[in-house]
Protein backbone atom coordinates (compact mmCIF):
# COMPACT_ATOMS: atom_id res chain seq x y z
CA UNK A 1 0.00 0.00 0.00
CA UNK A 2 2.61 2.63 1.27
CA UNK A 3 6.07 2.56 -0.93
CA UNK A 4 9.06 1.86 0.91
CA UNK A 5 10.36 2.59 3.50
CA UNK A 6 7.91 0.76 6.17
CA UNK A 7 7.19 3.00 9.34
CA UNK A 8 9.96 1.46 11.69
CA UNK A 9 12.60 2.24 8.92
CA UNK A 10 11.22 5.69 8.76
CA UNK A 11 11.48 6.10 12.54
CA UNK A 12 15.08 4.73 12.86
CA UNK A 13 16.08 7.17 10.29
CA UNK A 14 14.20 9.80 11.40
CA UNK A 15 16.29 8.74 14.88
CA UNK A 16 20.14 8.92 13.44
CA UNK A 17 19.02 12.59 11.43
CA UNK A 18 18.11 13.73 15.45
CA UNK A 19 21.14 12.08 17.10
CA UNK A 20 23.27 13.11 14.20
CA UNK A 21 26.77 14.66 16.09
CA UNK A 22 26.49 18.04 13.96
CA UNK A 23 22.60 18.01 14.60
CA UNK A 24 23.72 17.93 18.44
CA UNK A 25 26.49 20.22 18.64
CA UNK A 26 24.00 22.57 17.01
CA UNK A 27 21.93 22.80 19.41
CA UNK A 28 22.08 23.73 23.34
CA UNK A 29 22.00 21.59 26.55
CA UNK A 30 18.79 21.84 27.49
CA UNK A 31 17.26 21.19 23.31
CA UNK A 32 19.86 18.27 23.56
CA UNK A 33 17.89 16.94 26.42
CA UNK A 34 15.21 17.52 24.52
CA UNK A 35 15.97 15.53 21.32
CA UNK A 36 17.08 12.73 23.03
CA UNK A 37 13.45 12.46 24.61
CA UNK A 38 12.01 12.73 20.91
CA UNK A 39 14.75 9.97 19.56
CA UNK A 40 13.85 7.85 22.54
CA UNK A 41 9.93 7.93 21.78
CA UNK A 42 10.90 7.33 18.05
CA UNK A 43 12.92 4.17 19.04
CA UNK A 44 10.15 2.62 21.36
CA UNK A 45 7.69 3.25 17.95
CA UNK A 46 9.28 1.66 16.02
CA UNK A 47 9.88 -1.44 18.09
CA UNK A 48 6.35 -1.51 18.94
CA UNK A 49 5.72 -1.61 15.16
CA UNK A 50 8.07 -4.06 14.54
CA UNK A 51 6.45 -6.53 17.49
CA UNK A 52 3.35 -5.92 15.97
CA UNK A 53 0.60 -8.41 16.77
CA UNK A 54 3.17 -11.15 17.73
CA UNK A 55 2.91 -9.57 21.56
CA UNK A 56 -0.80 -9.91 21.32
CA UNK A 57 -1.46 -13.23 20.02
CA UNK A 58 1.37 -14.87 22.97
CA UNK A 59 -0.37 -12.84 25.46
CA UNK A 60 -4.02 -14.16 24.80
CA UNK A 61 -2.49 -17.71 24.17
CA UNK A 62 -0.83 -17.20 27.84
CA UNK A 63 -4.81 -16.00 29.18
CA UNK A 64 -6.26 -19.23 27.20
CA UNK A 65 -3.92 -21.52 29.71
CA UNK A 66 -5.26 -19.69 32.60
CA UNK A 67 -8.88 -19.58 32.10
CA UNK A 68 -9.47 -21.14 29.30
CA UNK A 69 -9.36 -20.73 24.89
CA UNK A 70 -13.08 -20.48 24.98
CA UNK A 71 -13.20 -18.16 28.05
CA UNK A 72 -10.38 -16.03 25.74
CA UNK A 73 -12.12 -16.56 22.76
CA UNK A 74 -15.70 -14.98 24.09
CA UNK A 75 -14.17 -12.39 25.43
CA UNK A 76 -14.18 -9.90 22.00
CA UNK A 77 -14.04 -10.09 18.58
CA UNK A 78 -10.70 -8.99 17.65
CA UNK A 79 -7.37 -9.84 19.47
CA UNK A 80 -7.04 -6.32 20.57
CA UNK A 81 -10.92 -6.38 22.23
CA UNK A 82 -9.89 -9.96 23.52
CA UNK A 83 -6.65 -8.43 24.84
CA UNK A 84 -7.93 -5.13 26.30
CA UNK A 85 -11.47 -7.32 27.87
CA UNK A 86 -9.24 -10.27 29.28
CA UNK A 87 -6.57 -8.01 31.01
CA UNK A 88 -9.75 -5.94 32.72
CA UNK A 89 -10.57 -9.66 33.91
CA UNK A 90 -7.09 -10.67 34.85
CA UNK A 91 -6.84 -7.19 37.42
CA UNK A 92 -10.02 -7.73 38.71
CA UNK A 93 -9.78 -10.89 39.83
CA UNK A 94 -6.45 -10.81 41.08
CA UNK A 95 -7.43 -7.85 43.30
CA UNK A 96 -10.39 -9.99 44.32
CA UNK A 97 -8.23 -12.42 45.49
CA UNK A 98 -9.72 -15.41 42.75
CA UNK A 99 -6.21 -15.88 42.13
CA UNK A 100 -4.16 -16.57 44.84
CA UNK A 101 -2.95 -19.82 45.68
CA UNK A 102 -3.03 -22.70 43.56
CA UNK A 103 -2.86 -20.96 40.82
CA UNK A 104 -0.36 -18.05 41.46
CA UNK A 105 2.59 -19.55 40.02
CA UNK A 106 0.98 -19.92 36.74
CA UNK A 107 -0.39 -16.01 37.17
CA UNK A 108 3.25 -14.80 38.01
CA UNK A 109 4.76 -16.70 35.32
CA UNK A 110 1.84 -15.03 32.75
CA UNK A 111 2.61 -11.94 33.99
CA UNK A 112 6.72 -11.94 34.15
CA UNK A 113 6.14 -12.99 30.48
CA UNK A 114 3.64 -9.83 29.80
CA UNK A 115 6.66 -7.88 31.65
CA UNK A 116 9.35 -9.23 29.49
CA UNK A 117 7.75 -8.24 26.53
CA UNK A 118 6.44 -4.58 27.12
CA UNK A 119 10.32 -4.33 28.47
CA UNK A 120 11.20 -5.50 24.90
CA UNK A 121 9.53 -2.51 23.40
CA UNK A 122 9.82 0.50 25.84
CA UNK A 123 13.27 -0.39 27.55
CA UNK A 124 15.12 -3.41 26.24
CA UNK A 125 18.53 -2.06 27.79
CA UNK A 126 16.23 -2.00 31.75
CA UNK A 127 15.61 -5.75 30.90
CA UNK A 128 19.00 -6.80 30.12
CA UNK A 129 20.79 -5.01 33.26
CA UNK A 130 18.06 -7.11 35.48
CA UNK A 131 19.02 -10.32 33.58
CA UNK A 132 16.95 -10.89 31.31
CA UNK A 133 16.70 -11.36 27.93
CA UNK A 134 14.33 -10.08 24.88
CA UNK A 135 13.22 -13.23 23.82
CA UNK B 1 22.24 23.76 40.92
CA UNK B 2 22.07 26.00 37.74
CA UNK B 3 18.93 26.77 35.58
CA UNK B 4 17.69 28.79 32.49
CA UNK B 5 15.83 32.42 32.78
CA UNK B 6 12.48 31.39 32.10
CA UNK B 7 10.00 33.94 34.32
CA UNK B 8 7.22 32.84 36.25
CA UNK B 9 5.23 35.11 34.23
CA UNK B 10 6.45 38.92 33.19
CA UNK B 11 9.58 38.80 34.98
CA UNK B 12 9.46 42.72 36.06
CA UNK B 13 6.25 42.22 37.22
CA UNK B 14 7.37 39.24 38.98
CA UNK B 15 10.30 40.51 40.74
CA UNK B 16 8.77 43.95 41.43
CA UNK B 17 5.52 42.57 43.53
CA UNK B 18 7.93 39.42 45.09
CA UNK B 19 10.30 42.13 45.97
CA UNK B 20 6.96 44.19 47.73
CA UNK B 21 5.97 40.97 49.73
CA UNK B 22 9.87 40.46 51.37
CA UNK B 23 9.35 44.15 52.02
CA UNK B 24 6.85 43.54 53.99
CA UNK B 25 7.32 40.49 55.58
CA UNK B 26 10.89 41.14 56.29
CA UNK B 27 9.98 44.69 57.87
CA UNK B 28 12.84 46.75 55.27
CA UNK B 29 13.22 49.26 53.92
CA UNK B 30 13.75 48.56 50.60
CA UNK B 31 14.15 45.21 48.53
CA UNK B 32 15.80 45.18 45.07
CA UNK B 33 14.48 41.89 43.01
CA UNK B 34 18.12 40.45 41.23
CA UNK B 35 17.35 38.22 37.29
CA UNK B 36 14.93 34.97 38.22
CA UNK B 37 16.02 31.79 36.79
CA UNK B 38 13.70 29.03 36.68
CA UNK B 39 16.17 25.37 38.44
CA UNK B 40 15.73 22.30 36.93
CA UNK B 41 13.40 19.60 37.94
CA UNK B 42 9.80 19.68 39.44
CA UNK B 43 7.12 18.35 37.24
CA UNK B 44 4.62 19.59 40.25
CA UNK B 45 6.48 22.27 41.48
CA UNK B 46 8.57 25.64 39.83
CA UNK B 47 11.47 26.49 41.96
CA UNK B 48 13.13 29.79 41.01
CA UNK B 49 16.38 31.26 41.85
CA UNK B 50 16.50 34.63 42.91
CA UNK B 51 18.91 37.16 44.59
CA UNK B 52 17.47 39.87 46.71
CA UNK B 53 18.89 43.09 48.08
CA UNK B 54 17.46 44.01 51.48
CA UNK B 55 18.01 47.13 52.61
CA UNK B 56 16.93 47.89 56.47
CA UNK B 57 15.14 45.68 59.15
CA UNK B 58 15.96 42.41 60.28
CA UNK B 59 17.42 40.50 57.18
CA UNK B 60 19.43 43.45 55.76
CA UNK B 61 21.48 42.91 53.04
CA UNK B 62 22.10 40.19 50.22
CA UNK B 63 20.05 37.24 49.76
CA UNK B 64 20.48 33.79 47.78
CA UNK B 65 16.92 33.02 47.77
CA UNK B 66 14.77 29.95 46.21
CA UNK B 67 10.76 30.77 45.39
CA UNK B 68 9.00 28.02 45.35
CA UNK B 69 5.10 27.68 43.75
CA UNK B 70 3.17 25.44 42.08
CA UNK B 71 3.47 24.30 38.50
CA UNK B 72 0.55 25.35 36.14
CA UNK B 73 -0.75 21.75 36.58
CA UNK B 74 -0.23 20.43 40.14
CA UNK B 75 -1.25 17.17 41.36
CA UNK B 76 -3.87 16.48 43.85
CA UNK B 77 -1.92 14.44 45.67
CA UNK B 78 0.90 17.46 47.19
CA UNK B 79 0.51 19.38 49.92
CA UNK B 80 -0.47 23.04 49.57
CA UNK B 81 2.42 25.26 49.55
CA UNK B 82 1.55 26.62 52.83
CA UNK B 83 1.32 23.08 54.61
CA UNK B 84 4.48 22.40 52.88
CA UNK B 85 5.84 25.94 54.62
CA UNK B 86 4.63 24.67 57.84
CA UNK B 87 6.46 21.04 57.72
CA UNK B 88 9.40 22.55 56.28
CA UNK B 89 9.77 25.31 59.17
CA UNK B 90 9.14 22.07 61.91
CA UNK B 91 11.62 19.86 59.69
CA UNK B 92 14.51 23.34 60.21
CA UNK B 93 13.62 23.72 63.68
CA UNK B 94 13.97 20.19 64.63
CA UNK B 95 17.45 20.81 62.83
CA UNK B 96 16.92 19.06 60.09
CA UNK B 97 19.37 20.12 57.55
CA UNK B 98 16.57 21.66 54.78
CA UNK B 99 16.59 25.16 52.92
CA UNK B 100 15.72 28.08 55.86
CA UNK B 101 12.14 28.80 55.41
CA UNK B 102 11.48 32.70 55.39
CA UNK B 103 8.33 34.05 54.08
CA UNK B 104 5.24 32.10 52.90
CA UNK B 105 2.34 34.28 50.47
CA UNK B 106 -1.05 32.81 50.25
CA UNK B 107 -2.25 35.63 48.50
CA UNK B 108 -3.20 34.61 44.82
CA UNK B 109 -3.03 38.08 43.78
CA UNK B 110 0.83 38.71 43.94
CA UNK B 111 2.25 36.10 41.28
CA UNK B 112 -1.33 34.20 40.26
CA UNK B 113 -0.13 31.44 42.70
CA UNK B 114 0.81 30.55 46.14
CA UNK B 115 4.43 30.60 46.80
CA UNK B 116 6.96 30.53 49.63
CA UNK B 117 10.58 31.44 49.91
CA UNK B 118 13.82 30.09 51.44
CA UNK B 119 17.10 30.34 51.63
CA UNK B 120 19.06 28.54 48.34
CA UNK B 121 21.86 25.92 49.50
CA UNK B 122 24.52 25.10 47.06
CA UNK B 123 25.00 21.72 45.70
CA UNK B 124 23.66 19.08 43.07
CA UNK B 125 20.81 17.14 43.44
CA UNK B 126 19.98 15.39 39.72
CA UNK B 127 20.18 11.49 40.84
CA UNK B 128 22.04 10.61 37.62
CA UNK B 129 24.77 13.61 38.03
CA UNK B 130 25.71 12.26 41.60
CA UNK B 131 25.11 8.53 40.49
CA UNK B 132 27.81 8.88 37.86
CA UNK B 133 29.87 11.68 39.95
CA UNK B 134 33.73 10.00 39.63
CA UNK B 135 34.77 12.10 42.53
CA UNK B 136 32.18 10.94 44.93
CA UNK B 137 33.59 7.87 44.78
CA UNK B 138 35.66 7.95 47.99
CA UNK B 139 32.72 9.50 50.15
CA UNK B 140 29.99 6.88 49.09
CA UNK B 141 29.85 5.39 52.32
CA UNK B 142 30.32 8.70 54.25
CA UNK B 143 27.82 10.09 52.84
CA UNK B 144 25.18 7.58 52.76
CA UNK B 145 25.65 7.84 56.36
CA UNK B 146 24.56 11.02 56.43
CA UNK B 147 21.67 10.64 54.29
CA UNK B 148 20.61 8.27 56.87
CA UNK B 149 21.17 9.95 60.16
CA UNK B 150 19.20 13.03 58.09
CA UNK B 151 16.34 10.92 57.56
CA UNK B 152 16.23 9.37 60.97
CA UNK B 153 16.27 13.08 62.14
CA UNK B 154 13.20 13.96 59.90
CA UNK B 155 11.37 11.02 61.39
CA UNK B 156 11.96 12.09 65.18
CA UNK B 157 9.05 14.47 64.60
CA UNK B 158 5.99 12.54 65.71
CA UNK B 159 2.64 13.90 65.88
CA UNK B 160 1.30 15.81 67.61
CA UNK B 161 3.97 18.59 66.93
CA UNK B 162 3.72 22.06 67.05
CA UNK B 163 2.85 23.97 63.84
CA UNK B 164 2.06 20.43 62.18
CA UNK B 165 -1.59 20.43 62.86
CA UNK B 166 -2.72 21.21 59.22
CA UNK B 167 -0.90 17.86 58.20
CA UNK B 168 -3.96 14.33 58.18
CA UNK B 169 -3.70 12.31 61.13
CA UNK B 170 -1.90 9.20 59.84
CA UNK B 171 -3.92 6.05 59.46
CA UNK B 172 -3.11 3.17 62.28
CA UNK B 173 -1.64 0.61 59.26
CA UNK B 174 -0.55 3.46 57.00
CA UNK B 175 0.70 0.68 53.86
CA UNK B 176 -2.50 -0.83 53.96
CA UNK B 177 -4.15 2.74 53.91
CA UNK B 178 -1.27 3.26 50.84
CA UNK B 179 -3.02 0.09 49.06
CA UNK B 180 -6.06 1.57 48.93
CA UNK B 181 -5.03 4.80 47.64
CA UNK B 182 -3.25 3.56 44.90
CA UNK B 183 -6.14 1.28 43.80
CA UNK B 184 -8.12 4.38 44.00
CA UNK B 185 -5.81 6.38 42.00
CA UNK B 186 -6.12 3.46 39.35
CA UNK B 187 -9.79 3.24 39.62
CA UNK B 188 -9.93 6.40 38.79
CA UNK B 189 -8.18 6.59 35.57
CA UNK B 190 -9.93 3.32 34.67
CA UNK B 191 -7.32 1.47 33.68
CA UNK B 192 -6.41 -2.15 33.87
CA UNK B 193 -2.78 -3.08 35.14
CA UNK B 194 -2.64 -7.02 36.59
CA UNK B 195 1.33 -6.85 37.74
CA UNK B 196 0.62 -3.67 39.61
CA UNK B 197 -2.96 -5.70 41.06
CA UNK B 198 -0.33 -8.27 41.78
CA UNK B 199 1.44 -6.16 44.10
CA UNK B 200 -0.78 -4.85 45.64
CA UNK B 201 -2.41 -8.00 46.57
CA UNK B 202 0.15 -9.24 48.13
CA UNK B 203 1.06 -5.96 50.27
CA UNK B 204 -2.41 -6.13 51.52
CA UNK B 205 -2.03 -9.93 52.65
CA UNK B 206 1.16 -9.21 54.41
CA UNK B 207 1.08 -5.32 55.89
CA UNK B 208 4.10 -5.74 58.48
CA UNK B 209 3.50 -5.34 61.93
CA UNK B 210 2.56 -1.87 63.43
CA UNK B 211 5.51 0.51 63.87
CA UNK B 212 5.39 4.14 65.25
CA UNK B 213 4.14 6.79 63.55
CA UNK B 214 6.56 9.49 62.30
CA UNK B 215 6.90 12.46 59.96
CA UNK B 216 7.64 10.41 56.90
CA UNK B 217 9.14 12.90 54.18
CA UNK B 218 7.13 11.07 50.91
CA UNK B 219 10.09 11.30 48.32
CA UNK B 220 13.13 10.74 50.48
CA UNK B 221 15.35 9.56 47.30
CA UNK B 222 18.59 10.42 45.38
CA UNK B 223 17.60 13.49 43.43
CA UNK B 224 15.82 15.19 46.44
CA UNK B 225 19.25 15.86 48.68
CA UNK B 226 21.80 18.10 48.05
CA UNK B 227 25.23 17.12 47.90
CA UNK B 228 28.11 19.60 48.37
CA UNK B 229 31.67 19.07 48.18
CA UNK B 230 30.99 15.55 48.99
CA UNK B 231 28.79 15.80 51.81
CA UNK B 232 24.77 16.37 52.30
CA UNK B 233 23.63 20.13 52.02
CA UNK B 234 19.85 19.85 52.52
CA UNK B 235 16.72 17.91 51.96
CA UNK B 236 14.23 19.23 49.70
CA UNK B 237 10.70 18.94 47.98
CA UNK B 238 8.63 18.16 50.74
CA UNK B 239 5.10 18.26 49.22
CA UNK B 240 4.78 14.51 49.64
CA UNK B 241 5.53 14.81 53.41
CA UNK B 242 2.63 12.88 55.79
CA UNK B 243 3.02 11.22 58.92
CA UNK B 244 2.96 7.69 58.32
CA UNK B 245 5.57 4.74 58.59
CA UNK B 246 9.05 5.44 58.98
CA UNK B 247 9.95 2.72 56.86
CA UNK B 248 8.11 3.94 53.99
CA UNK B 249 10.72 6.70 53.33
CA UNK B 250 13.72 4.06 53.71
CA UNK B 251 12.09 1.84 51.44
CA UNK B 252 11.47 4.89 48.67
CA UNK B 253 15.22 5.65 49.09
CA UNK B 254 16.37 1.99 48.41
CA UNK B 255 13.92 0.81 45.39
CA UNK B 256 15.29 -0.02 41.95
CA UNK B 257 13.82 2.55 40.49
CA UNK B 258 15.73 5.27 42.22
CA UNK B 259 19.13 4.04 41.51
CA UNK B 260 19.66 6.12 38.11
CA UNK B 261 20.95 3.33 36.16
CA UNK B 262 23.29 1.65 38.81
CA UNK B 263 20.75 -1.29 40.36
CA UNK B 264 24.00 -2.36 41.95
CA UNK B 265 24.36 0.15 44.07
CA UNK B 266 20.94 -0.59 46.59
CA UNK B 267 20.69 2.18 48.10
CA UNK B 268 19.66 4.94 45.56
CA UNK B 269 22.20 4.06 43.41
CA UNK B 270 24.62 6.25 45.29
CA UNK B 271 26.56 2.65 47.05
CA UNK B 272 25.71 -0.10 49.41
CA UNK B 273 22.97 -0.49 51.87
CA UNK B 274 24.95 -0.85 55.03
CA UNK B 275 26.26 2.78 55.64
CA UNK B 276 23.10 4.10 54.75
CA UNK B 277 21.26 1.67 57.56
CA UNK B 278 24.13 2.14 59.86
CA UNK B 279 23.91 6.45 59.57
CA UNK B 280 19.90 5.95 60.45
CA UNK B 281 20.28 3.75 63.43
CA UNK B 282 22.77 5.97 64.68
CA UNK B 283 20.51 8.89 65.13
CA UNK B 284 17.23 6.38 65.53
CA UNK B 285 18.73 4.67 68.26
CA UNK B 286 17.32 1.67 67.07
CA UNK B 287 18.10 -1.06 64.67
CA UNK B 288 16.79 -0.97 60.96
CA UNK B 289 14.90 -4.55 60.30
CA UNK B 290 15.98 -5.32 56.52
CA UNK B 291 13.19 -7.61 55.85
CA UNK B 292 10.65 -4.51 56.68
CA UNK B 293 12.56 -2.27 53.99
CA UNK B 294 12.07 -4.95 51.55
CA UNK B 295 8.23 -4.40 51.88
CA UNK B 296 8.60 -0.80 51.20
CA UNK B 297 10.39 -1.53 48.21
CA UNK B 298 7.42 -3.49 46.69
CA UNK B 299 5.25 -0.77 48.03
CA UNK B 300 7.53 1.80 46.21
CA UNK B 301 8.11 0.01 43.14
CA UNK B 302 3.98 0.25 42.51
CA UNK B 303 3.33 3.75 44.26
CA UNK B 304 6.32 5.30 41.34
CA UNK B 305 4.00 3.29 38.54
CA UNK B 306 0.78 4.65 39.68
CA UNK B 307 2.72 7.95 39.58
CA UNK B 308 4.08 7.43 36.27
CA UNK B 309 0.48 6.52 34.92
CA UNK B 310 -0.84 9.28 36.76
CA UNK B 311 2.04 11.62 34.64
CA UNK B 312 1.25 10.14 31.37
CA UNK B 313 -2.74 10.11 32.06
CA UNK B 314 -2.35 13.87 31.97
CA UNK B 315 -0.69 14.27 28.26
CA UNK B 316 -3.96 11.26 27.18
CA UNK B 317 -6.19 13.41 28.57
CA UNK B 318 -4.70 16.32 26.96
CA UNK B 319 -4.77 18.66 30.26
CA UNK B 320 -0.91 19.16 28.98
CA UNK B 321 0.70 17.75 26.14
CA UNK B 322 4.30 16.68 27.12
CA UNK B 323 7.09 14.34 25.44
CA UNK B 324 8.28 13.84 28.69
CA UNK B 325 5.27 12.90 30.41
CA UNK B 326 3.90 10.76 27.58
CA UNK B 327 7.84 8.75 28.19
CA UNK B 328 7.06 8.66 32.10
CA UNK B 329 3.92 6.65 31.10
CA UNK B 330 6.63 3.96 28.88
CA UNK B 331 8.50 3.24 32.14
CA UNK B 332 5.75 2.04 33.75
CA UNK B 333 7.11 -2.10 32.47
CA UNK B 334 9.98 -0.83 34.54
CA UNK B 335 8.48 -0.91 37.62
CA UNK B 336 6.24 -3.88 37.03
CA UNK B 337 9.30 -5.73 37.31
CA UNK B 338 10.64 -4.48 39.91
CA UNK B 339 7.63 -5.81 41.88
CA UNK B 340 7.87 -9.03 40.32
CA UNK B 341 11.67 -9.42 41.01
CA UNK B 342 11.12 -7.99 44.83
CA UNK B 343 8.22 -10.19 44.72
CA UNK B 344 10.41 -13.63 43.60
CA UNK B 345 13.58 -12.10 46.31
CA UNK B 346 11.43 -11.91 49.23
CA UNK B 347 9.72 -15.64 48.28
CA UNK B 348 13.15 -17.07 48.19
CA UNK B 349 14.24 -15.55 51.41
CA UNK B 350 17.06 -13.38 49.62
CA UNK B 351 15.54 -10.45 51.26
Amino acid sequence: MHPRPDAPALLDVARETLLDEETLAAVPDAVRYRLRMAANAMAIAAREVRAGDADVERHLALLGDLYGADVVEAAGRTPAERASAMQRRLARDIRDGVLDGACAPGVRALLLEQVRRRLAVSNPRHLRASGLDEG
Amino acid sequence: MSGSTVPVGDDEVTARAVGAFIAEAAGADEVEIGAISRLAGGAVQENYALDARIVGGGHHGEHQLVLRTDAPSAVATSLPRATEFAVLQAAFEAGVKVPEPLWSCDDRALIGRPFYLMRRLPGVAAGHRLVRDRALDPRRDALLSSVGAELARIHRIRPPWPGLEELEESPPVPALARVEELRAHLDRMGTAQPVLEWGLRWLERHPPPIEEIVLTHGDYRTGNYLVHDGTLSGVLDWEFARFGDAYEDLGWLCARCWRFGRLDREAGGMGDREPFYRGYEAVAGRPVDRHRVAYFEVLAAVRWAVIALMQADRHLRGEQSSLELALTGRMVPEMELDVLLELDAIRTGAR
